[in-house]
């Protein structure tokens, strides 16, 4: 009998604190729905980011791990190439190489050589006349 | 389907594929339209009654709004993903470890500048002194809905041990069956049944002569 007691009790207890509750939700202030509302575009906002970008979320990391990875390779191709006794001429060699580089990099920027560049042609035909051909061309 | 025509004027050779790749597109553009509008409906229904259980967890409207944008923030970042079904015990999950990390961070901050003169108190004891000042406006929310027995449960509630507090609400107010909350709580189905069992006893004995 006591326990049927006691069951009864739990229930309405129970029920009680449910209605209480529901009364509670029912009857949010406007100010606290607004905000709730703010609060959940917010986060379907955030979900809509997340599926619809999904690569996005791979490749930048992968990205990142790639960059890493040219970084190393090329760090370690130059500590490769630090001069040693035996490889000196190598060295000075390449560095002739690089040299020649900049000084061709130098000639075709220079405005001045550009019109040189322009009329390769003519100056390719001057260069295969003969030098007794040139005063009569002048003379003529 | 003129975004389809123009595809067939430009290249007609490979139109059929670049129709099958169009249309693919859209169902997956509306599958993700349809997630997302499922989702809307889940946290429009849970959210009343979220910020509820924080409010009466944490007893701070501020708070607990601050706890339930936490969940949904978590909950449509990580898991929207993850079939509707399993949102609810997710959310409820994400939210109750939310409310005790904040809780167990109220503690520790009230230990450490707990001595300083105006610092609040749990329970707002003491506050900042502007906060201290009557205010004289009438609040109806709180005279009709805040009863004395919607008081006395909070503080019931709020005295319970966590587990118990966590099994009574998502079993009583929320509604969800022993295997549903077991997962939000992520324990055994067992271990559910006895901390709600403890708590109805713990607030029957509290709530009894009150209500």
């Amino acid at each position: 009998m006591n326990r049927m007691d006691q069951n009864q009790g739990d229930d309405v207890m129970e029920a009680r604190s449910r209605e209480l509750f529901n009364e509670q939700v029912a009857n949010l202030d406007g100010h606290t729905r607004s905000r709730l509302n703010r609060v959940r575009q917010a986060a379907l906002d955030a979900a809509r980011h997340e599926m619809q970008e999904p690569i996005m979320r791979w490749l930048m990391p992968a990205g990142g791990v790639a960059a890493l990875a040219l970084m190393a390779l090329f760090g370690w191709q130059v500590l490769q190439q630090t001069p040693e006794p035996g490889k000196e001429v190598v060295v000075a060699e390449s560095a002739g190489v690089i040299t020649g580089a900049v000084d061709d990099l130098e000639l075709i920027t220079d405005s001045a050589e550009l019109e040189l560049l322009q009329n390769m042609d003519f100056y390719a035909w001057l260069g295969s006349q003969t030098d007794s051909a040139l005063p009569a061309a002048e003379d003529g | 389907m003129r975004l389809a025509n123009m595809y067939a004027s430009i290249s007609p050779v490979s139109a059929p594929v670049q129709m099958v790749e169009y249309r693919s597109a859209s169902l997956t553009e509306e599958s993700t339209l349809d997630h997302i509008h499922d989702l809307e409906q889940f946290l429009a229904s849970v959210e009343r009654r979220a910020f509820q259980i924080a409010r009466m967890a944490l007893r701070d409207e501020d708070e607990a709004m601050d706890i339930v944008q936490d969940a949904m923030l978590k909950l449509a970042r990580n898991y929207s993903a993850r079939p509707c079904a399993e949102w609810r015990p997710l959310f409820y999950r994400i939210l109750n470890n939310r409310i005790n990390d904040h809780r167990r961070r109220r503690v520790v901050r009230n230990r450490l500048f707990g001595w300083l003169p105006g610092y609040q108190q749990e329970d707002g004891e003491v506050g900042d002194p502007y906060e201290q000042v009557p205010d004289t406006r009438q609040e109806p929310c709180e005279q009709v809905m805040v009863g004395h027995a919607m008081l006395v449960l909070e503080q019931a509630l709020a005295e319970l041990p966590q587990r118990q507090r966590e099994a009574f609400t998502l079993r009583n107010f929320e509604g969800m069956d022993v295997a549903e909350t077991a997962m939000a709580m992520g324990c055994t189905q067992g271990s559910v049944k006895t901390h709600y069992s403890r708590a109805v006893h713990t607030l029957r004995d509290r709530l009894g002569e009150v209500w």
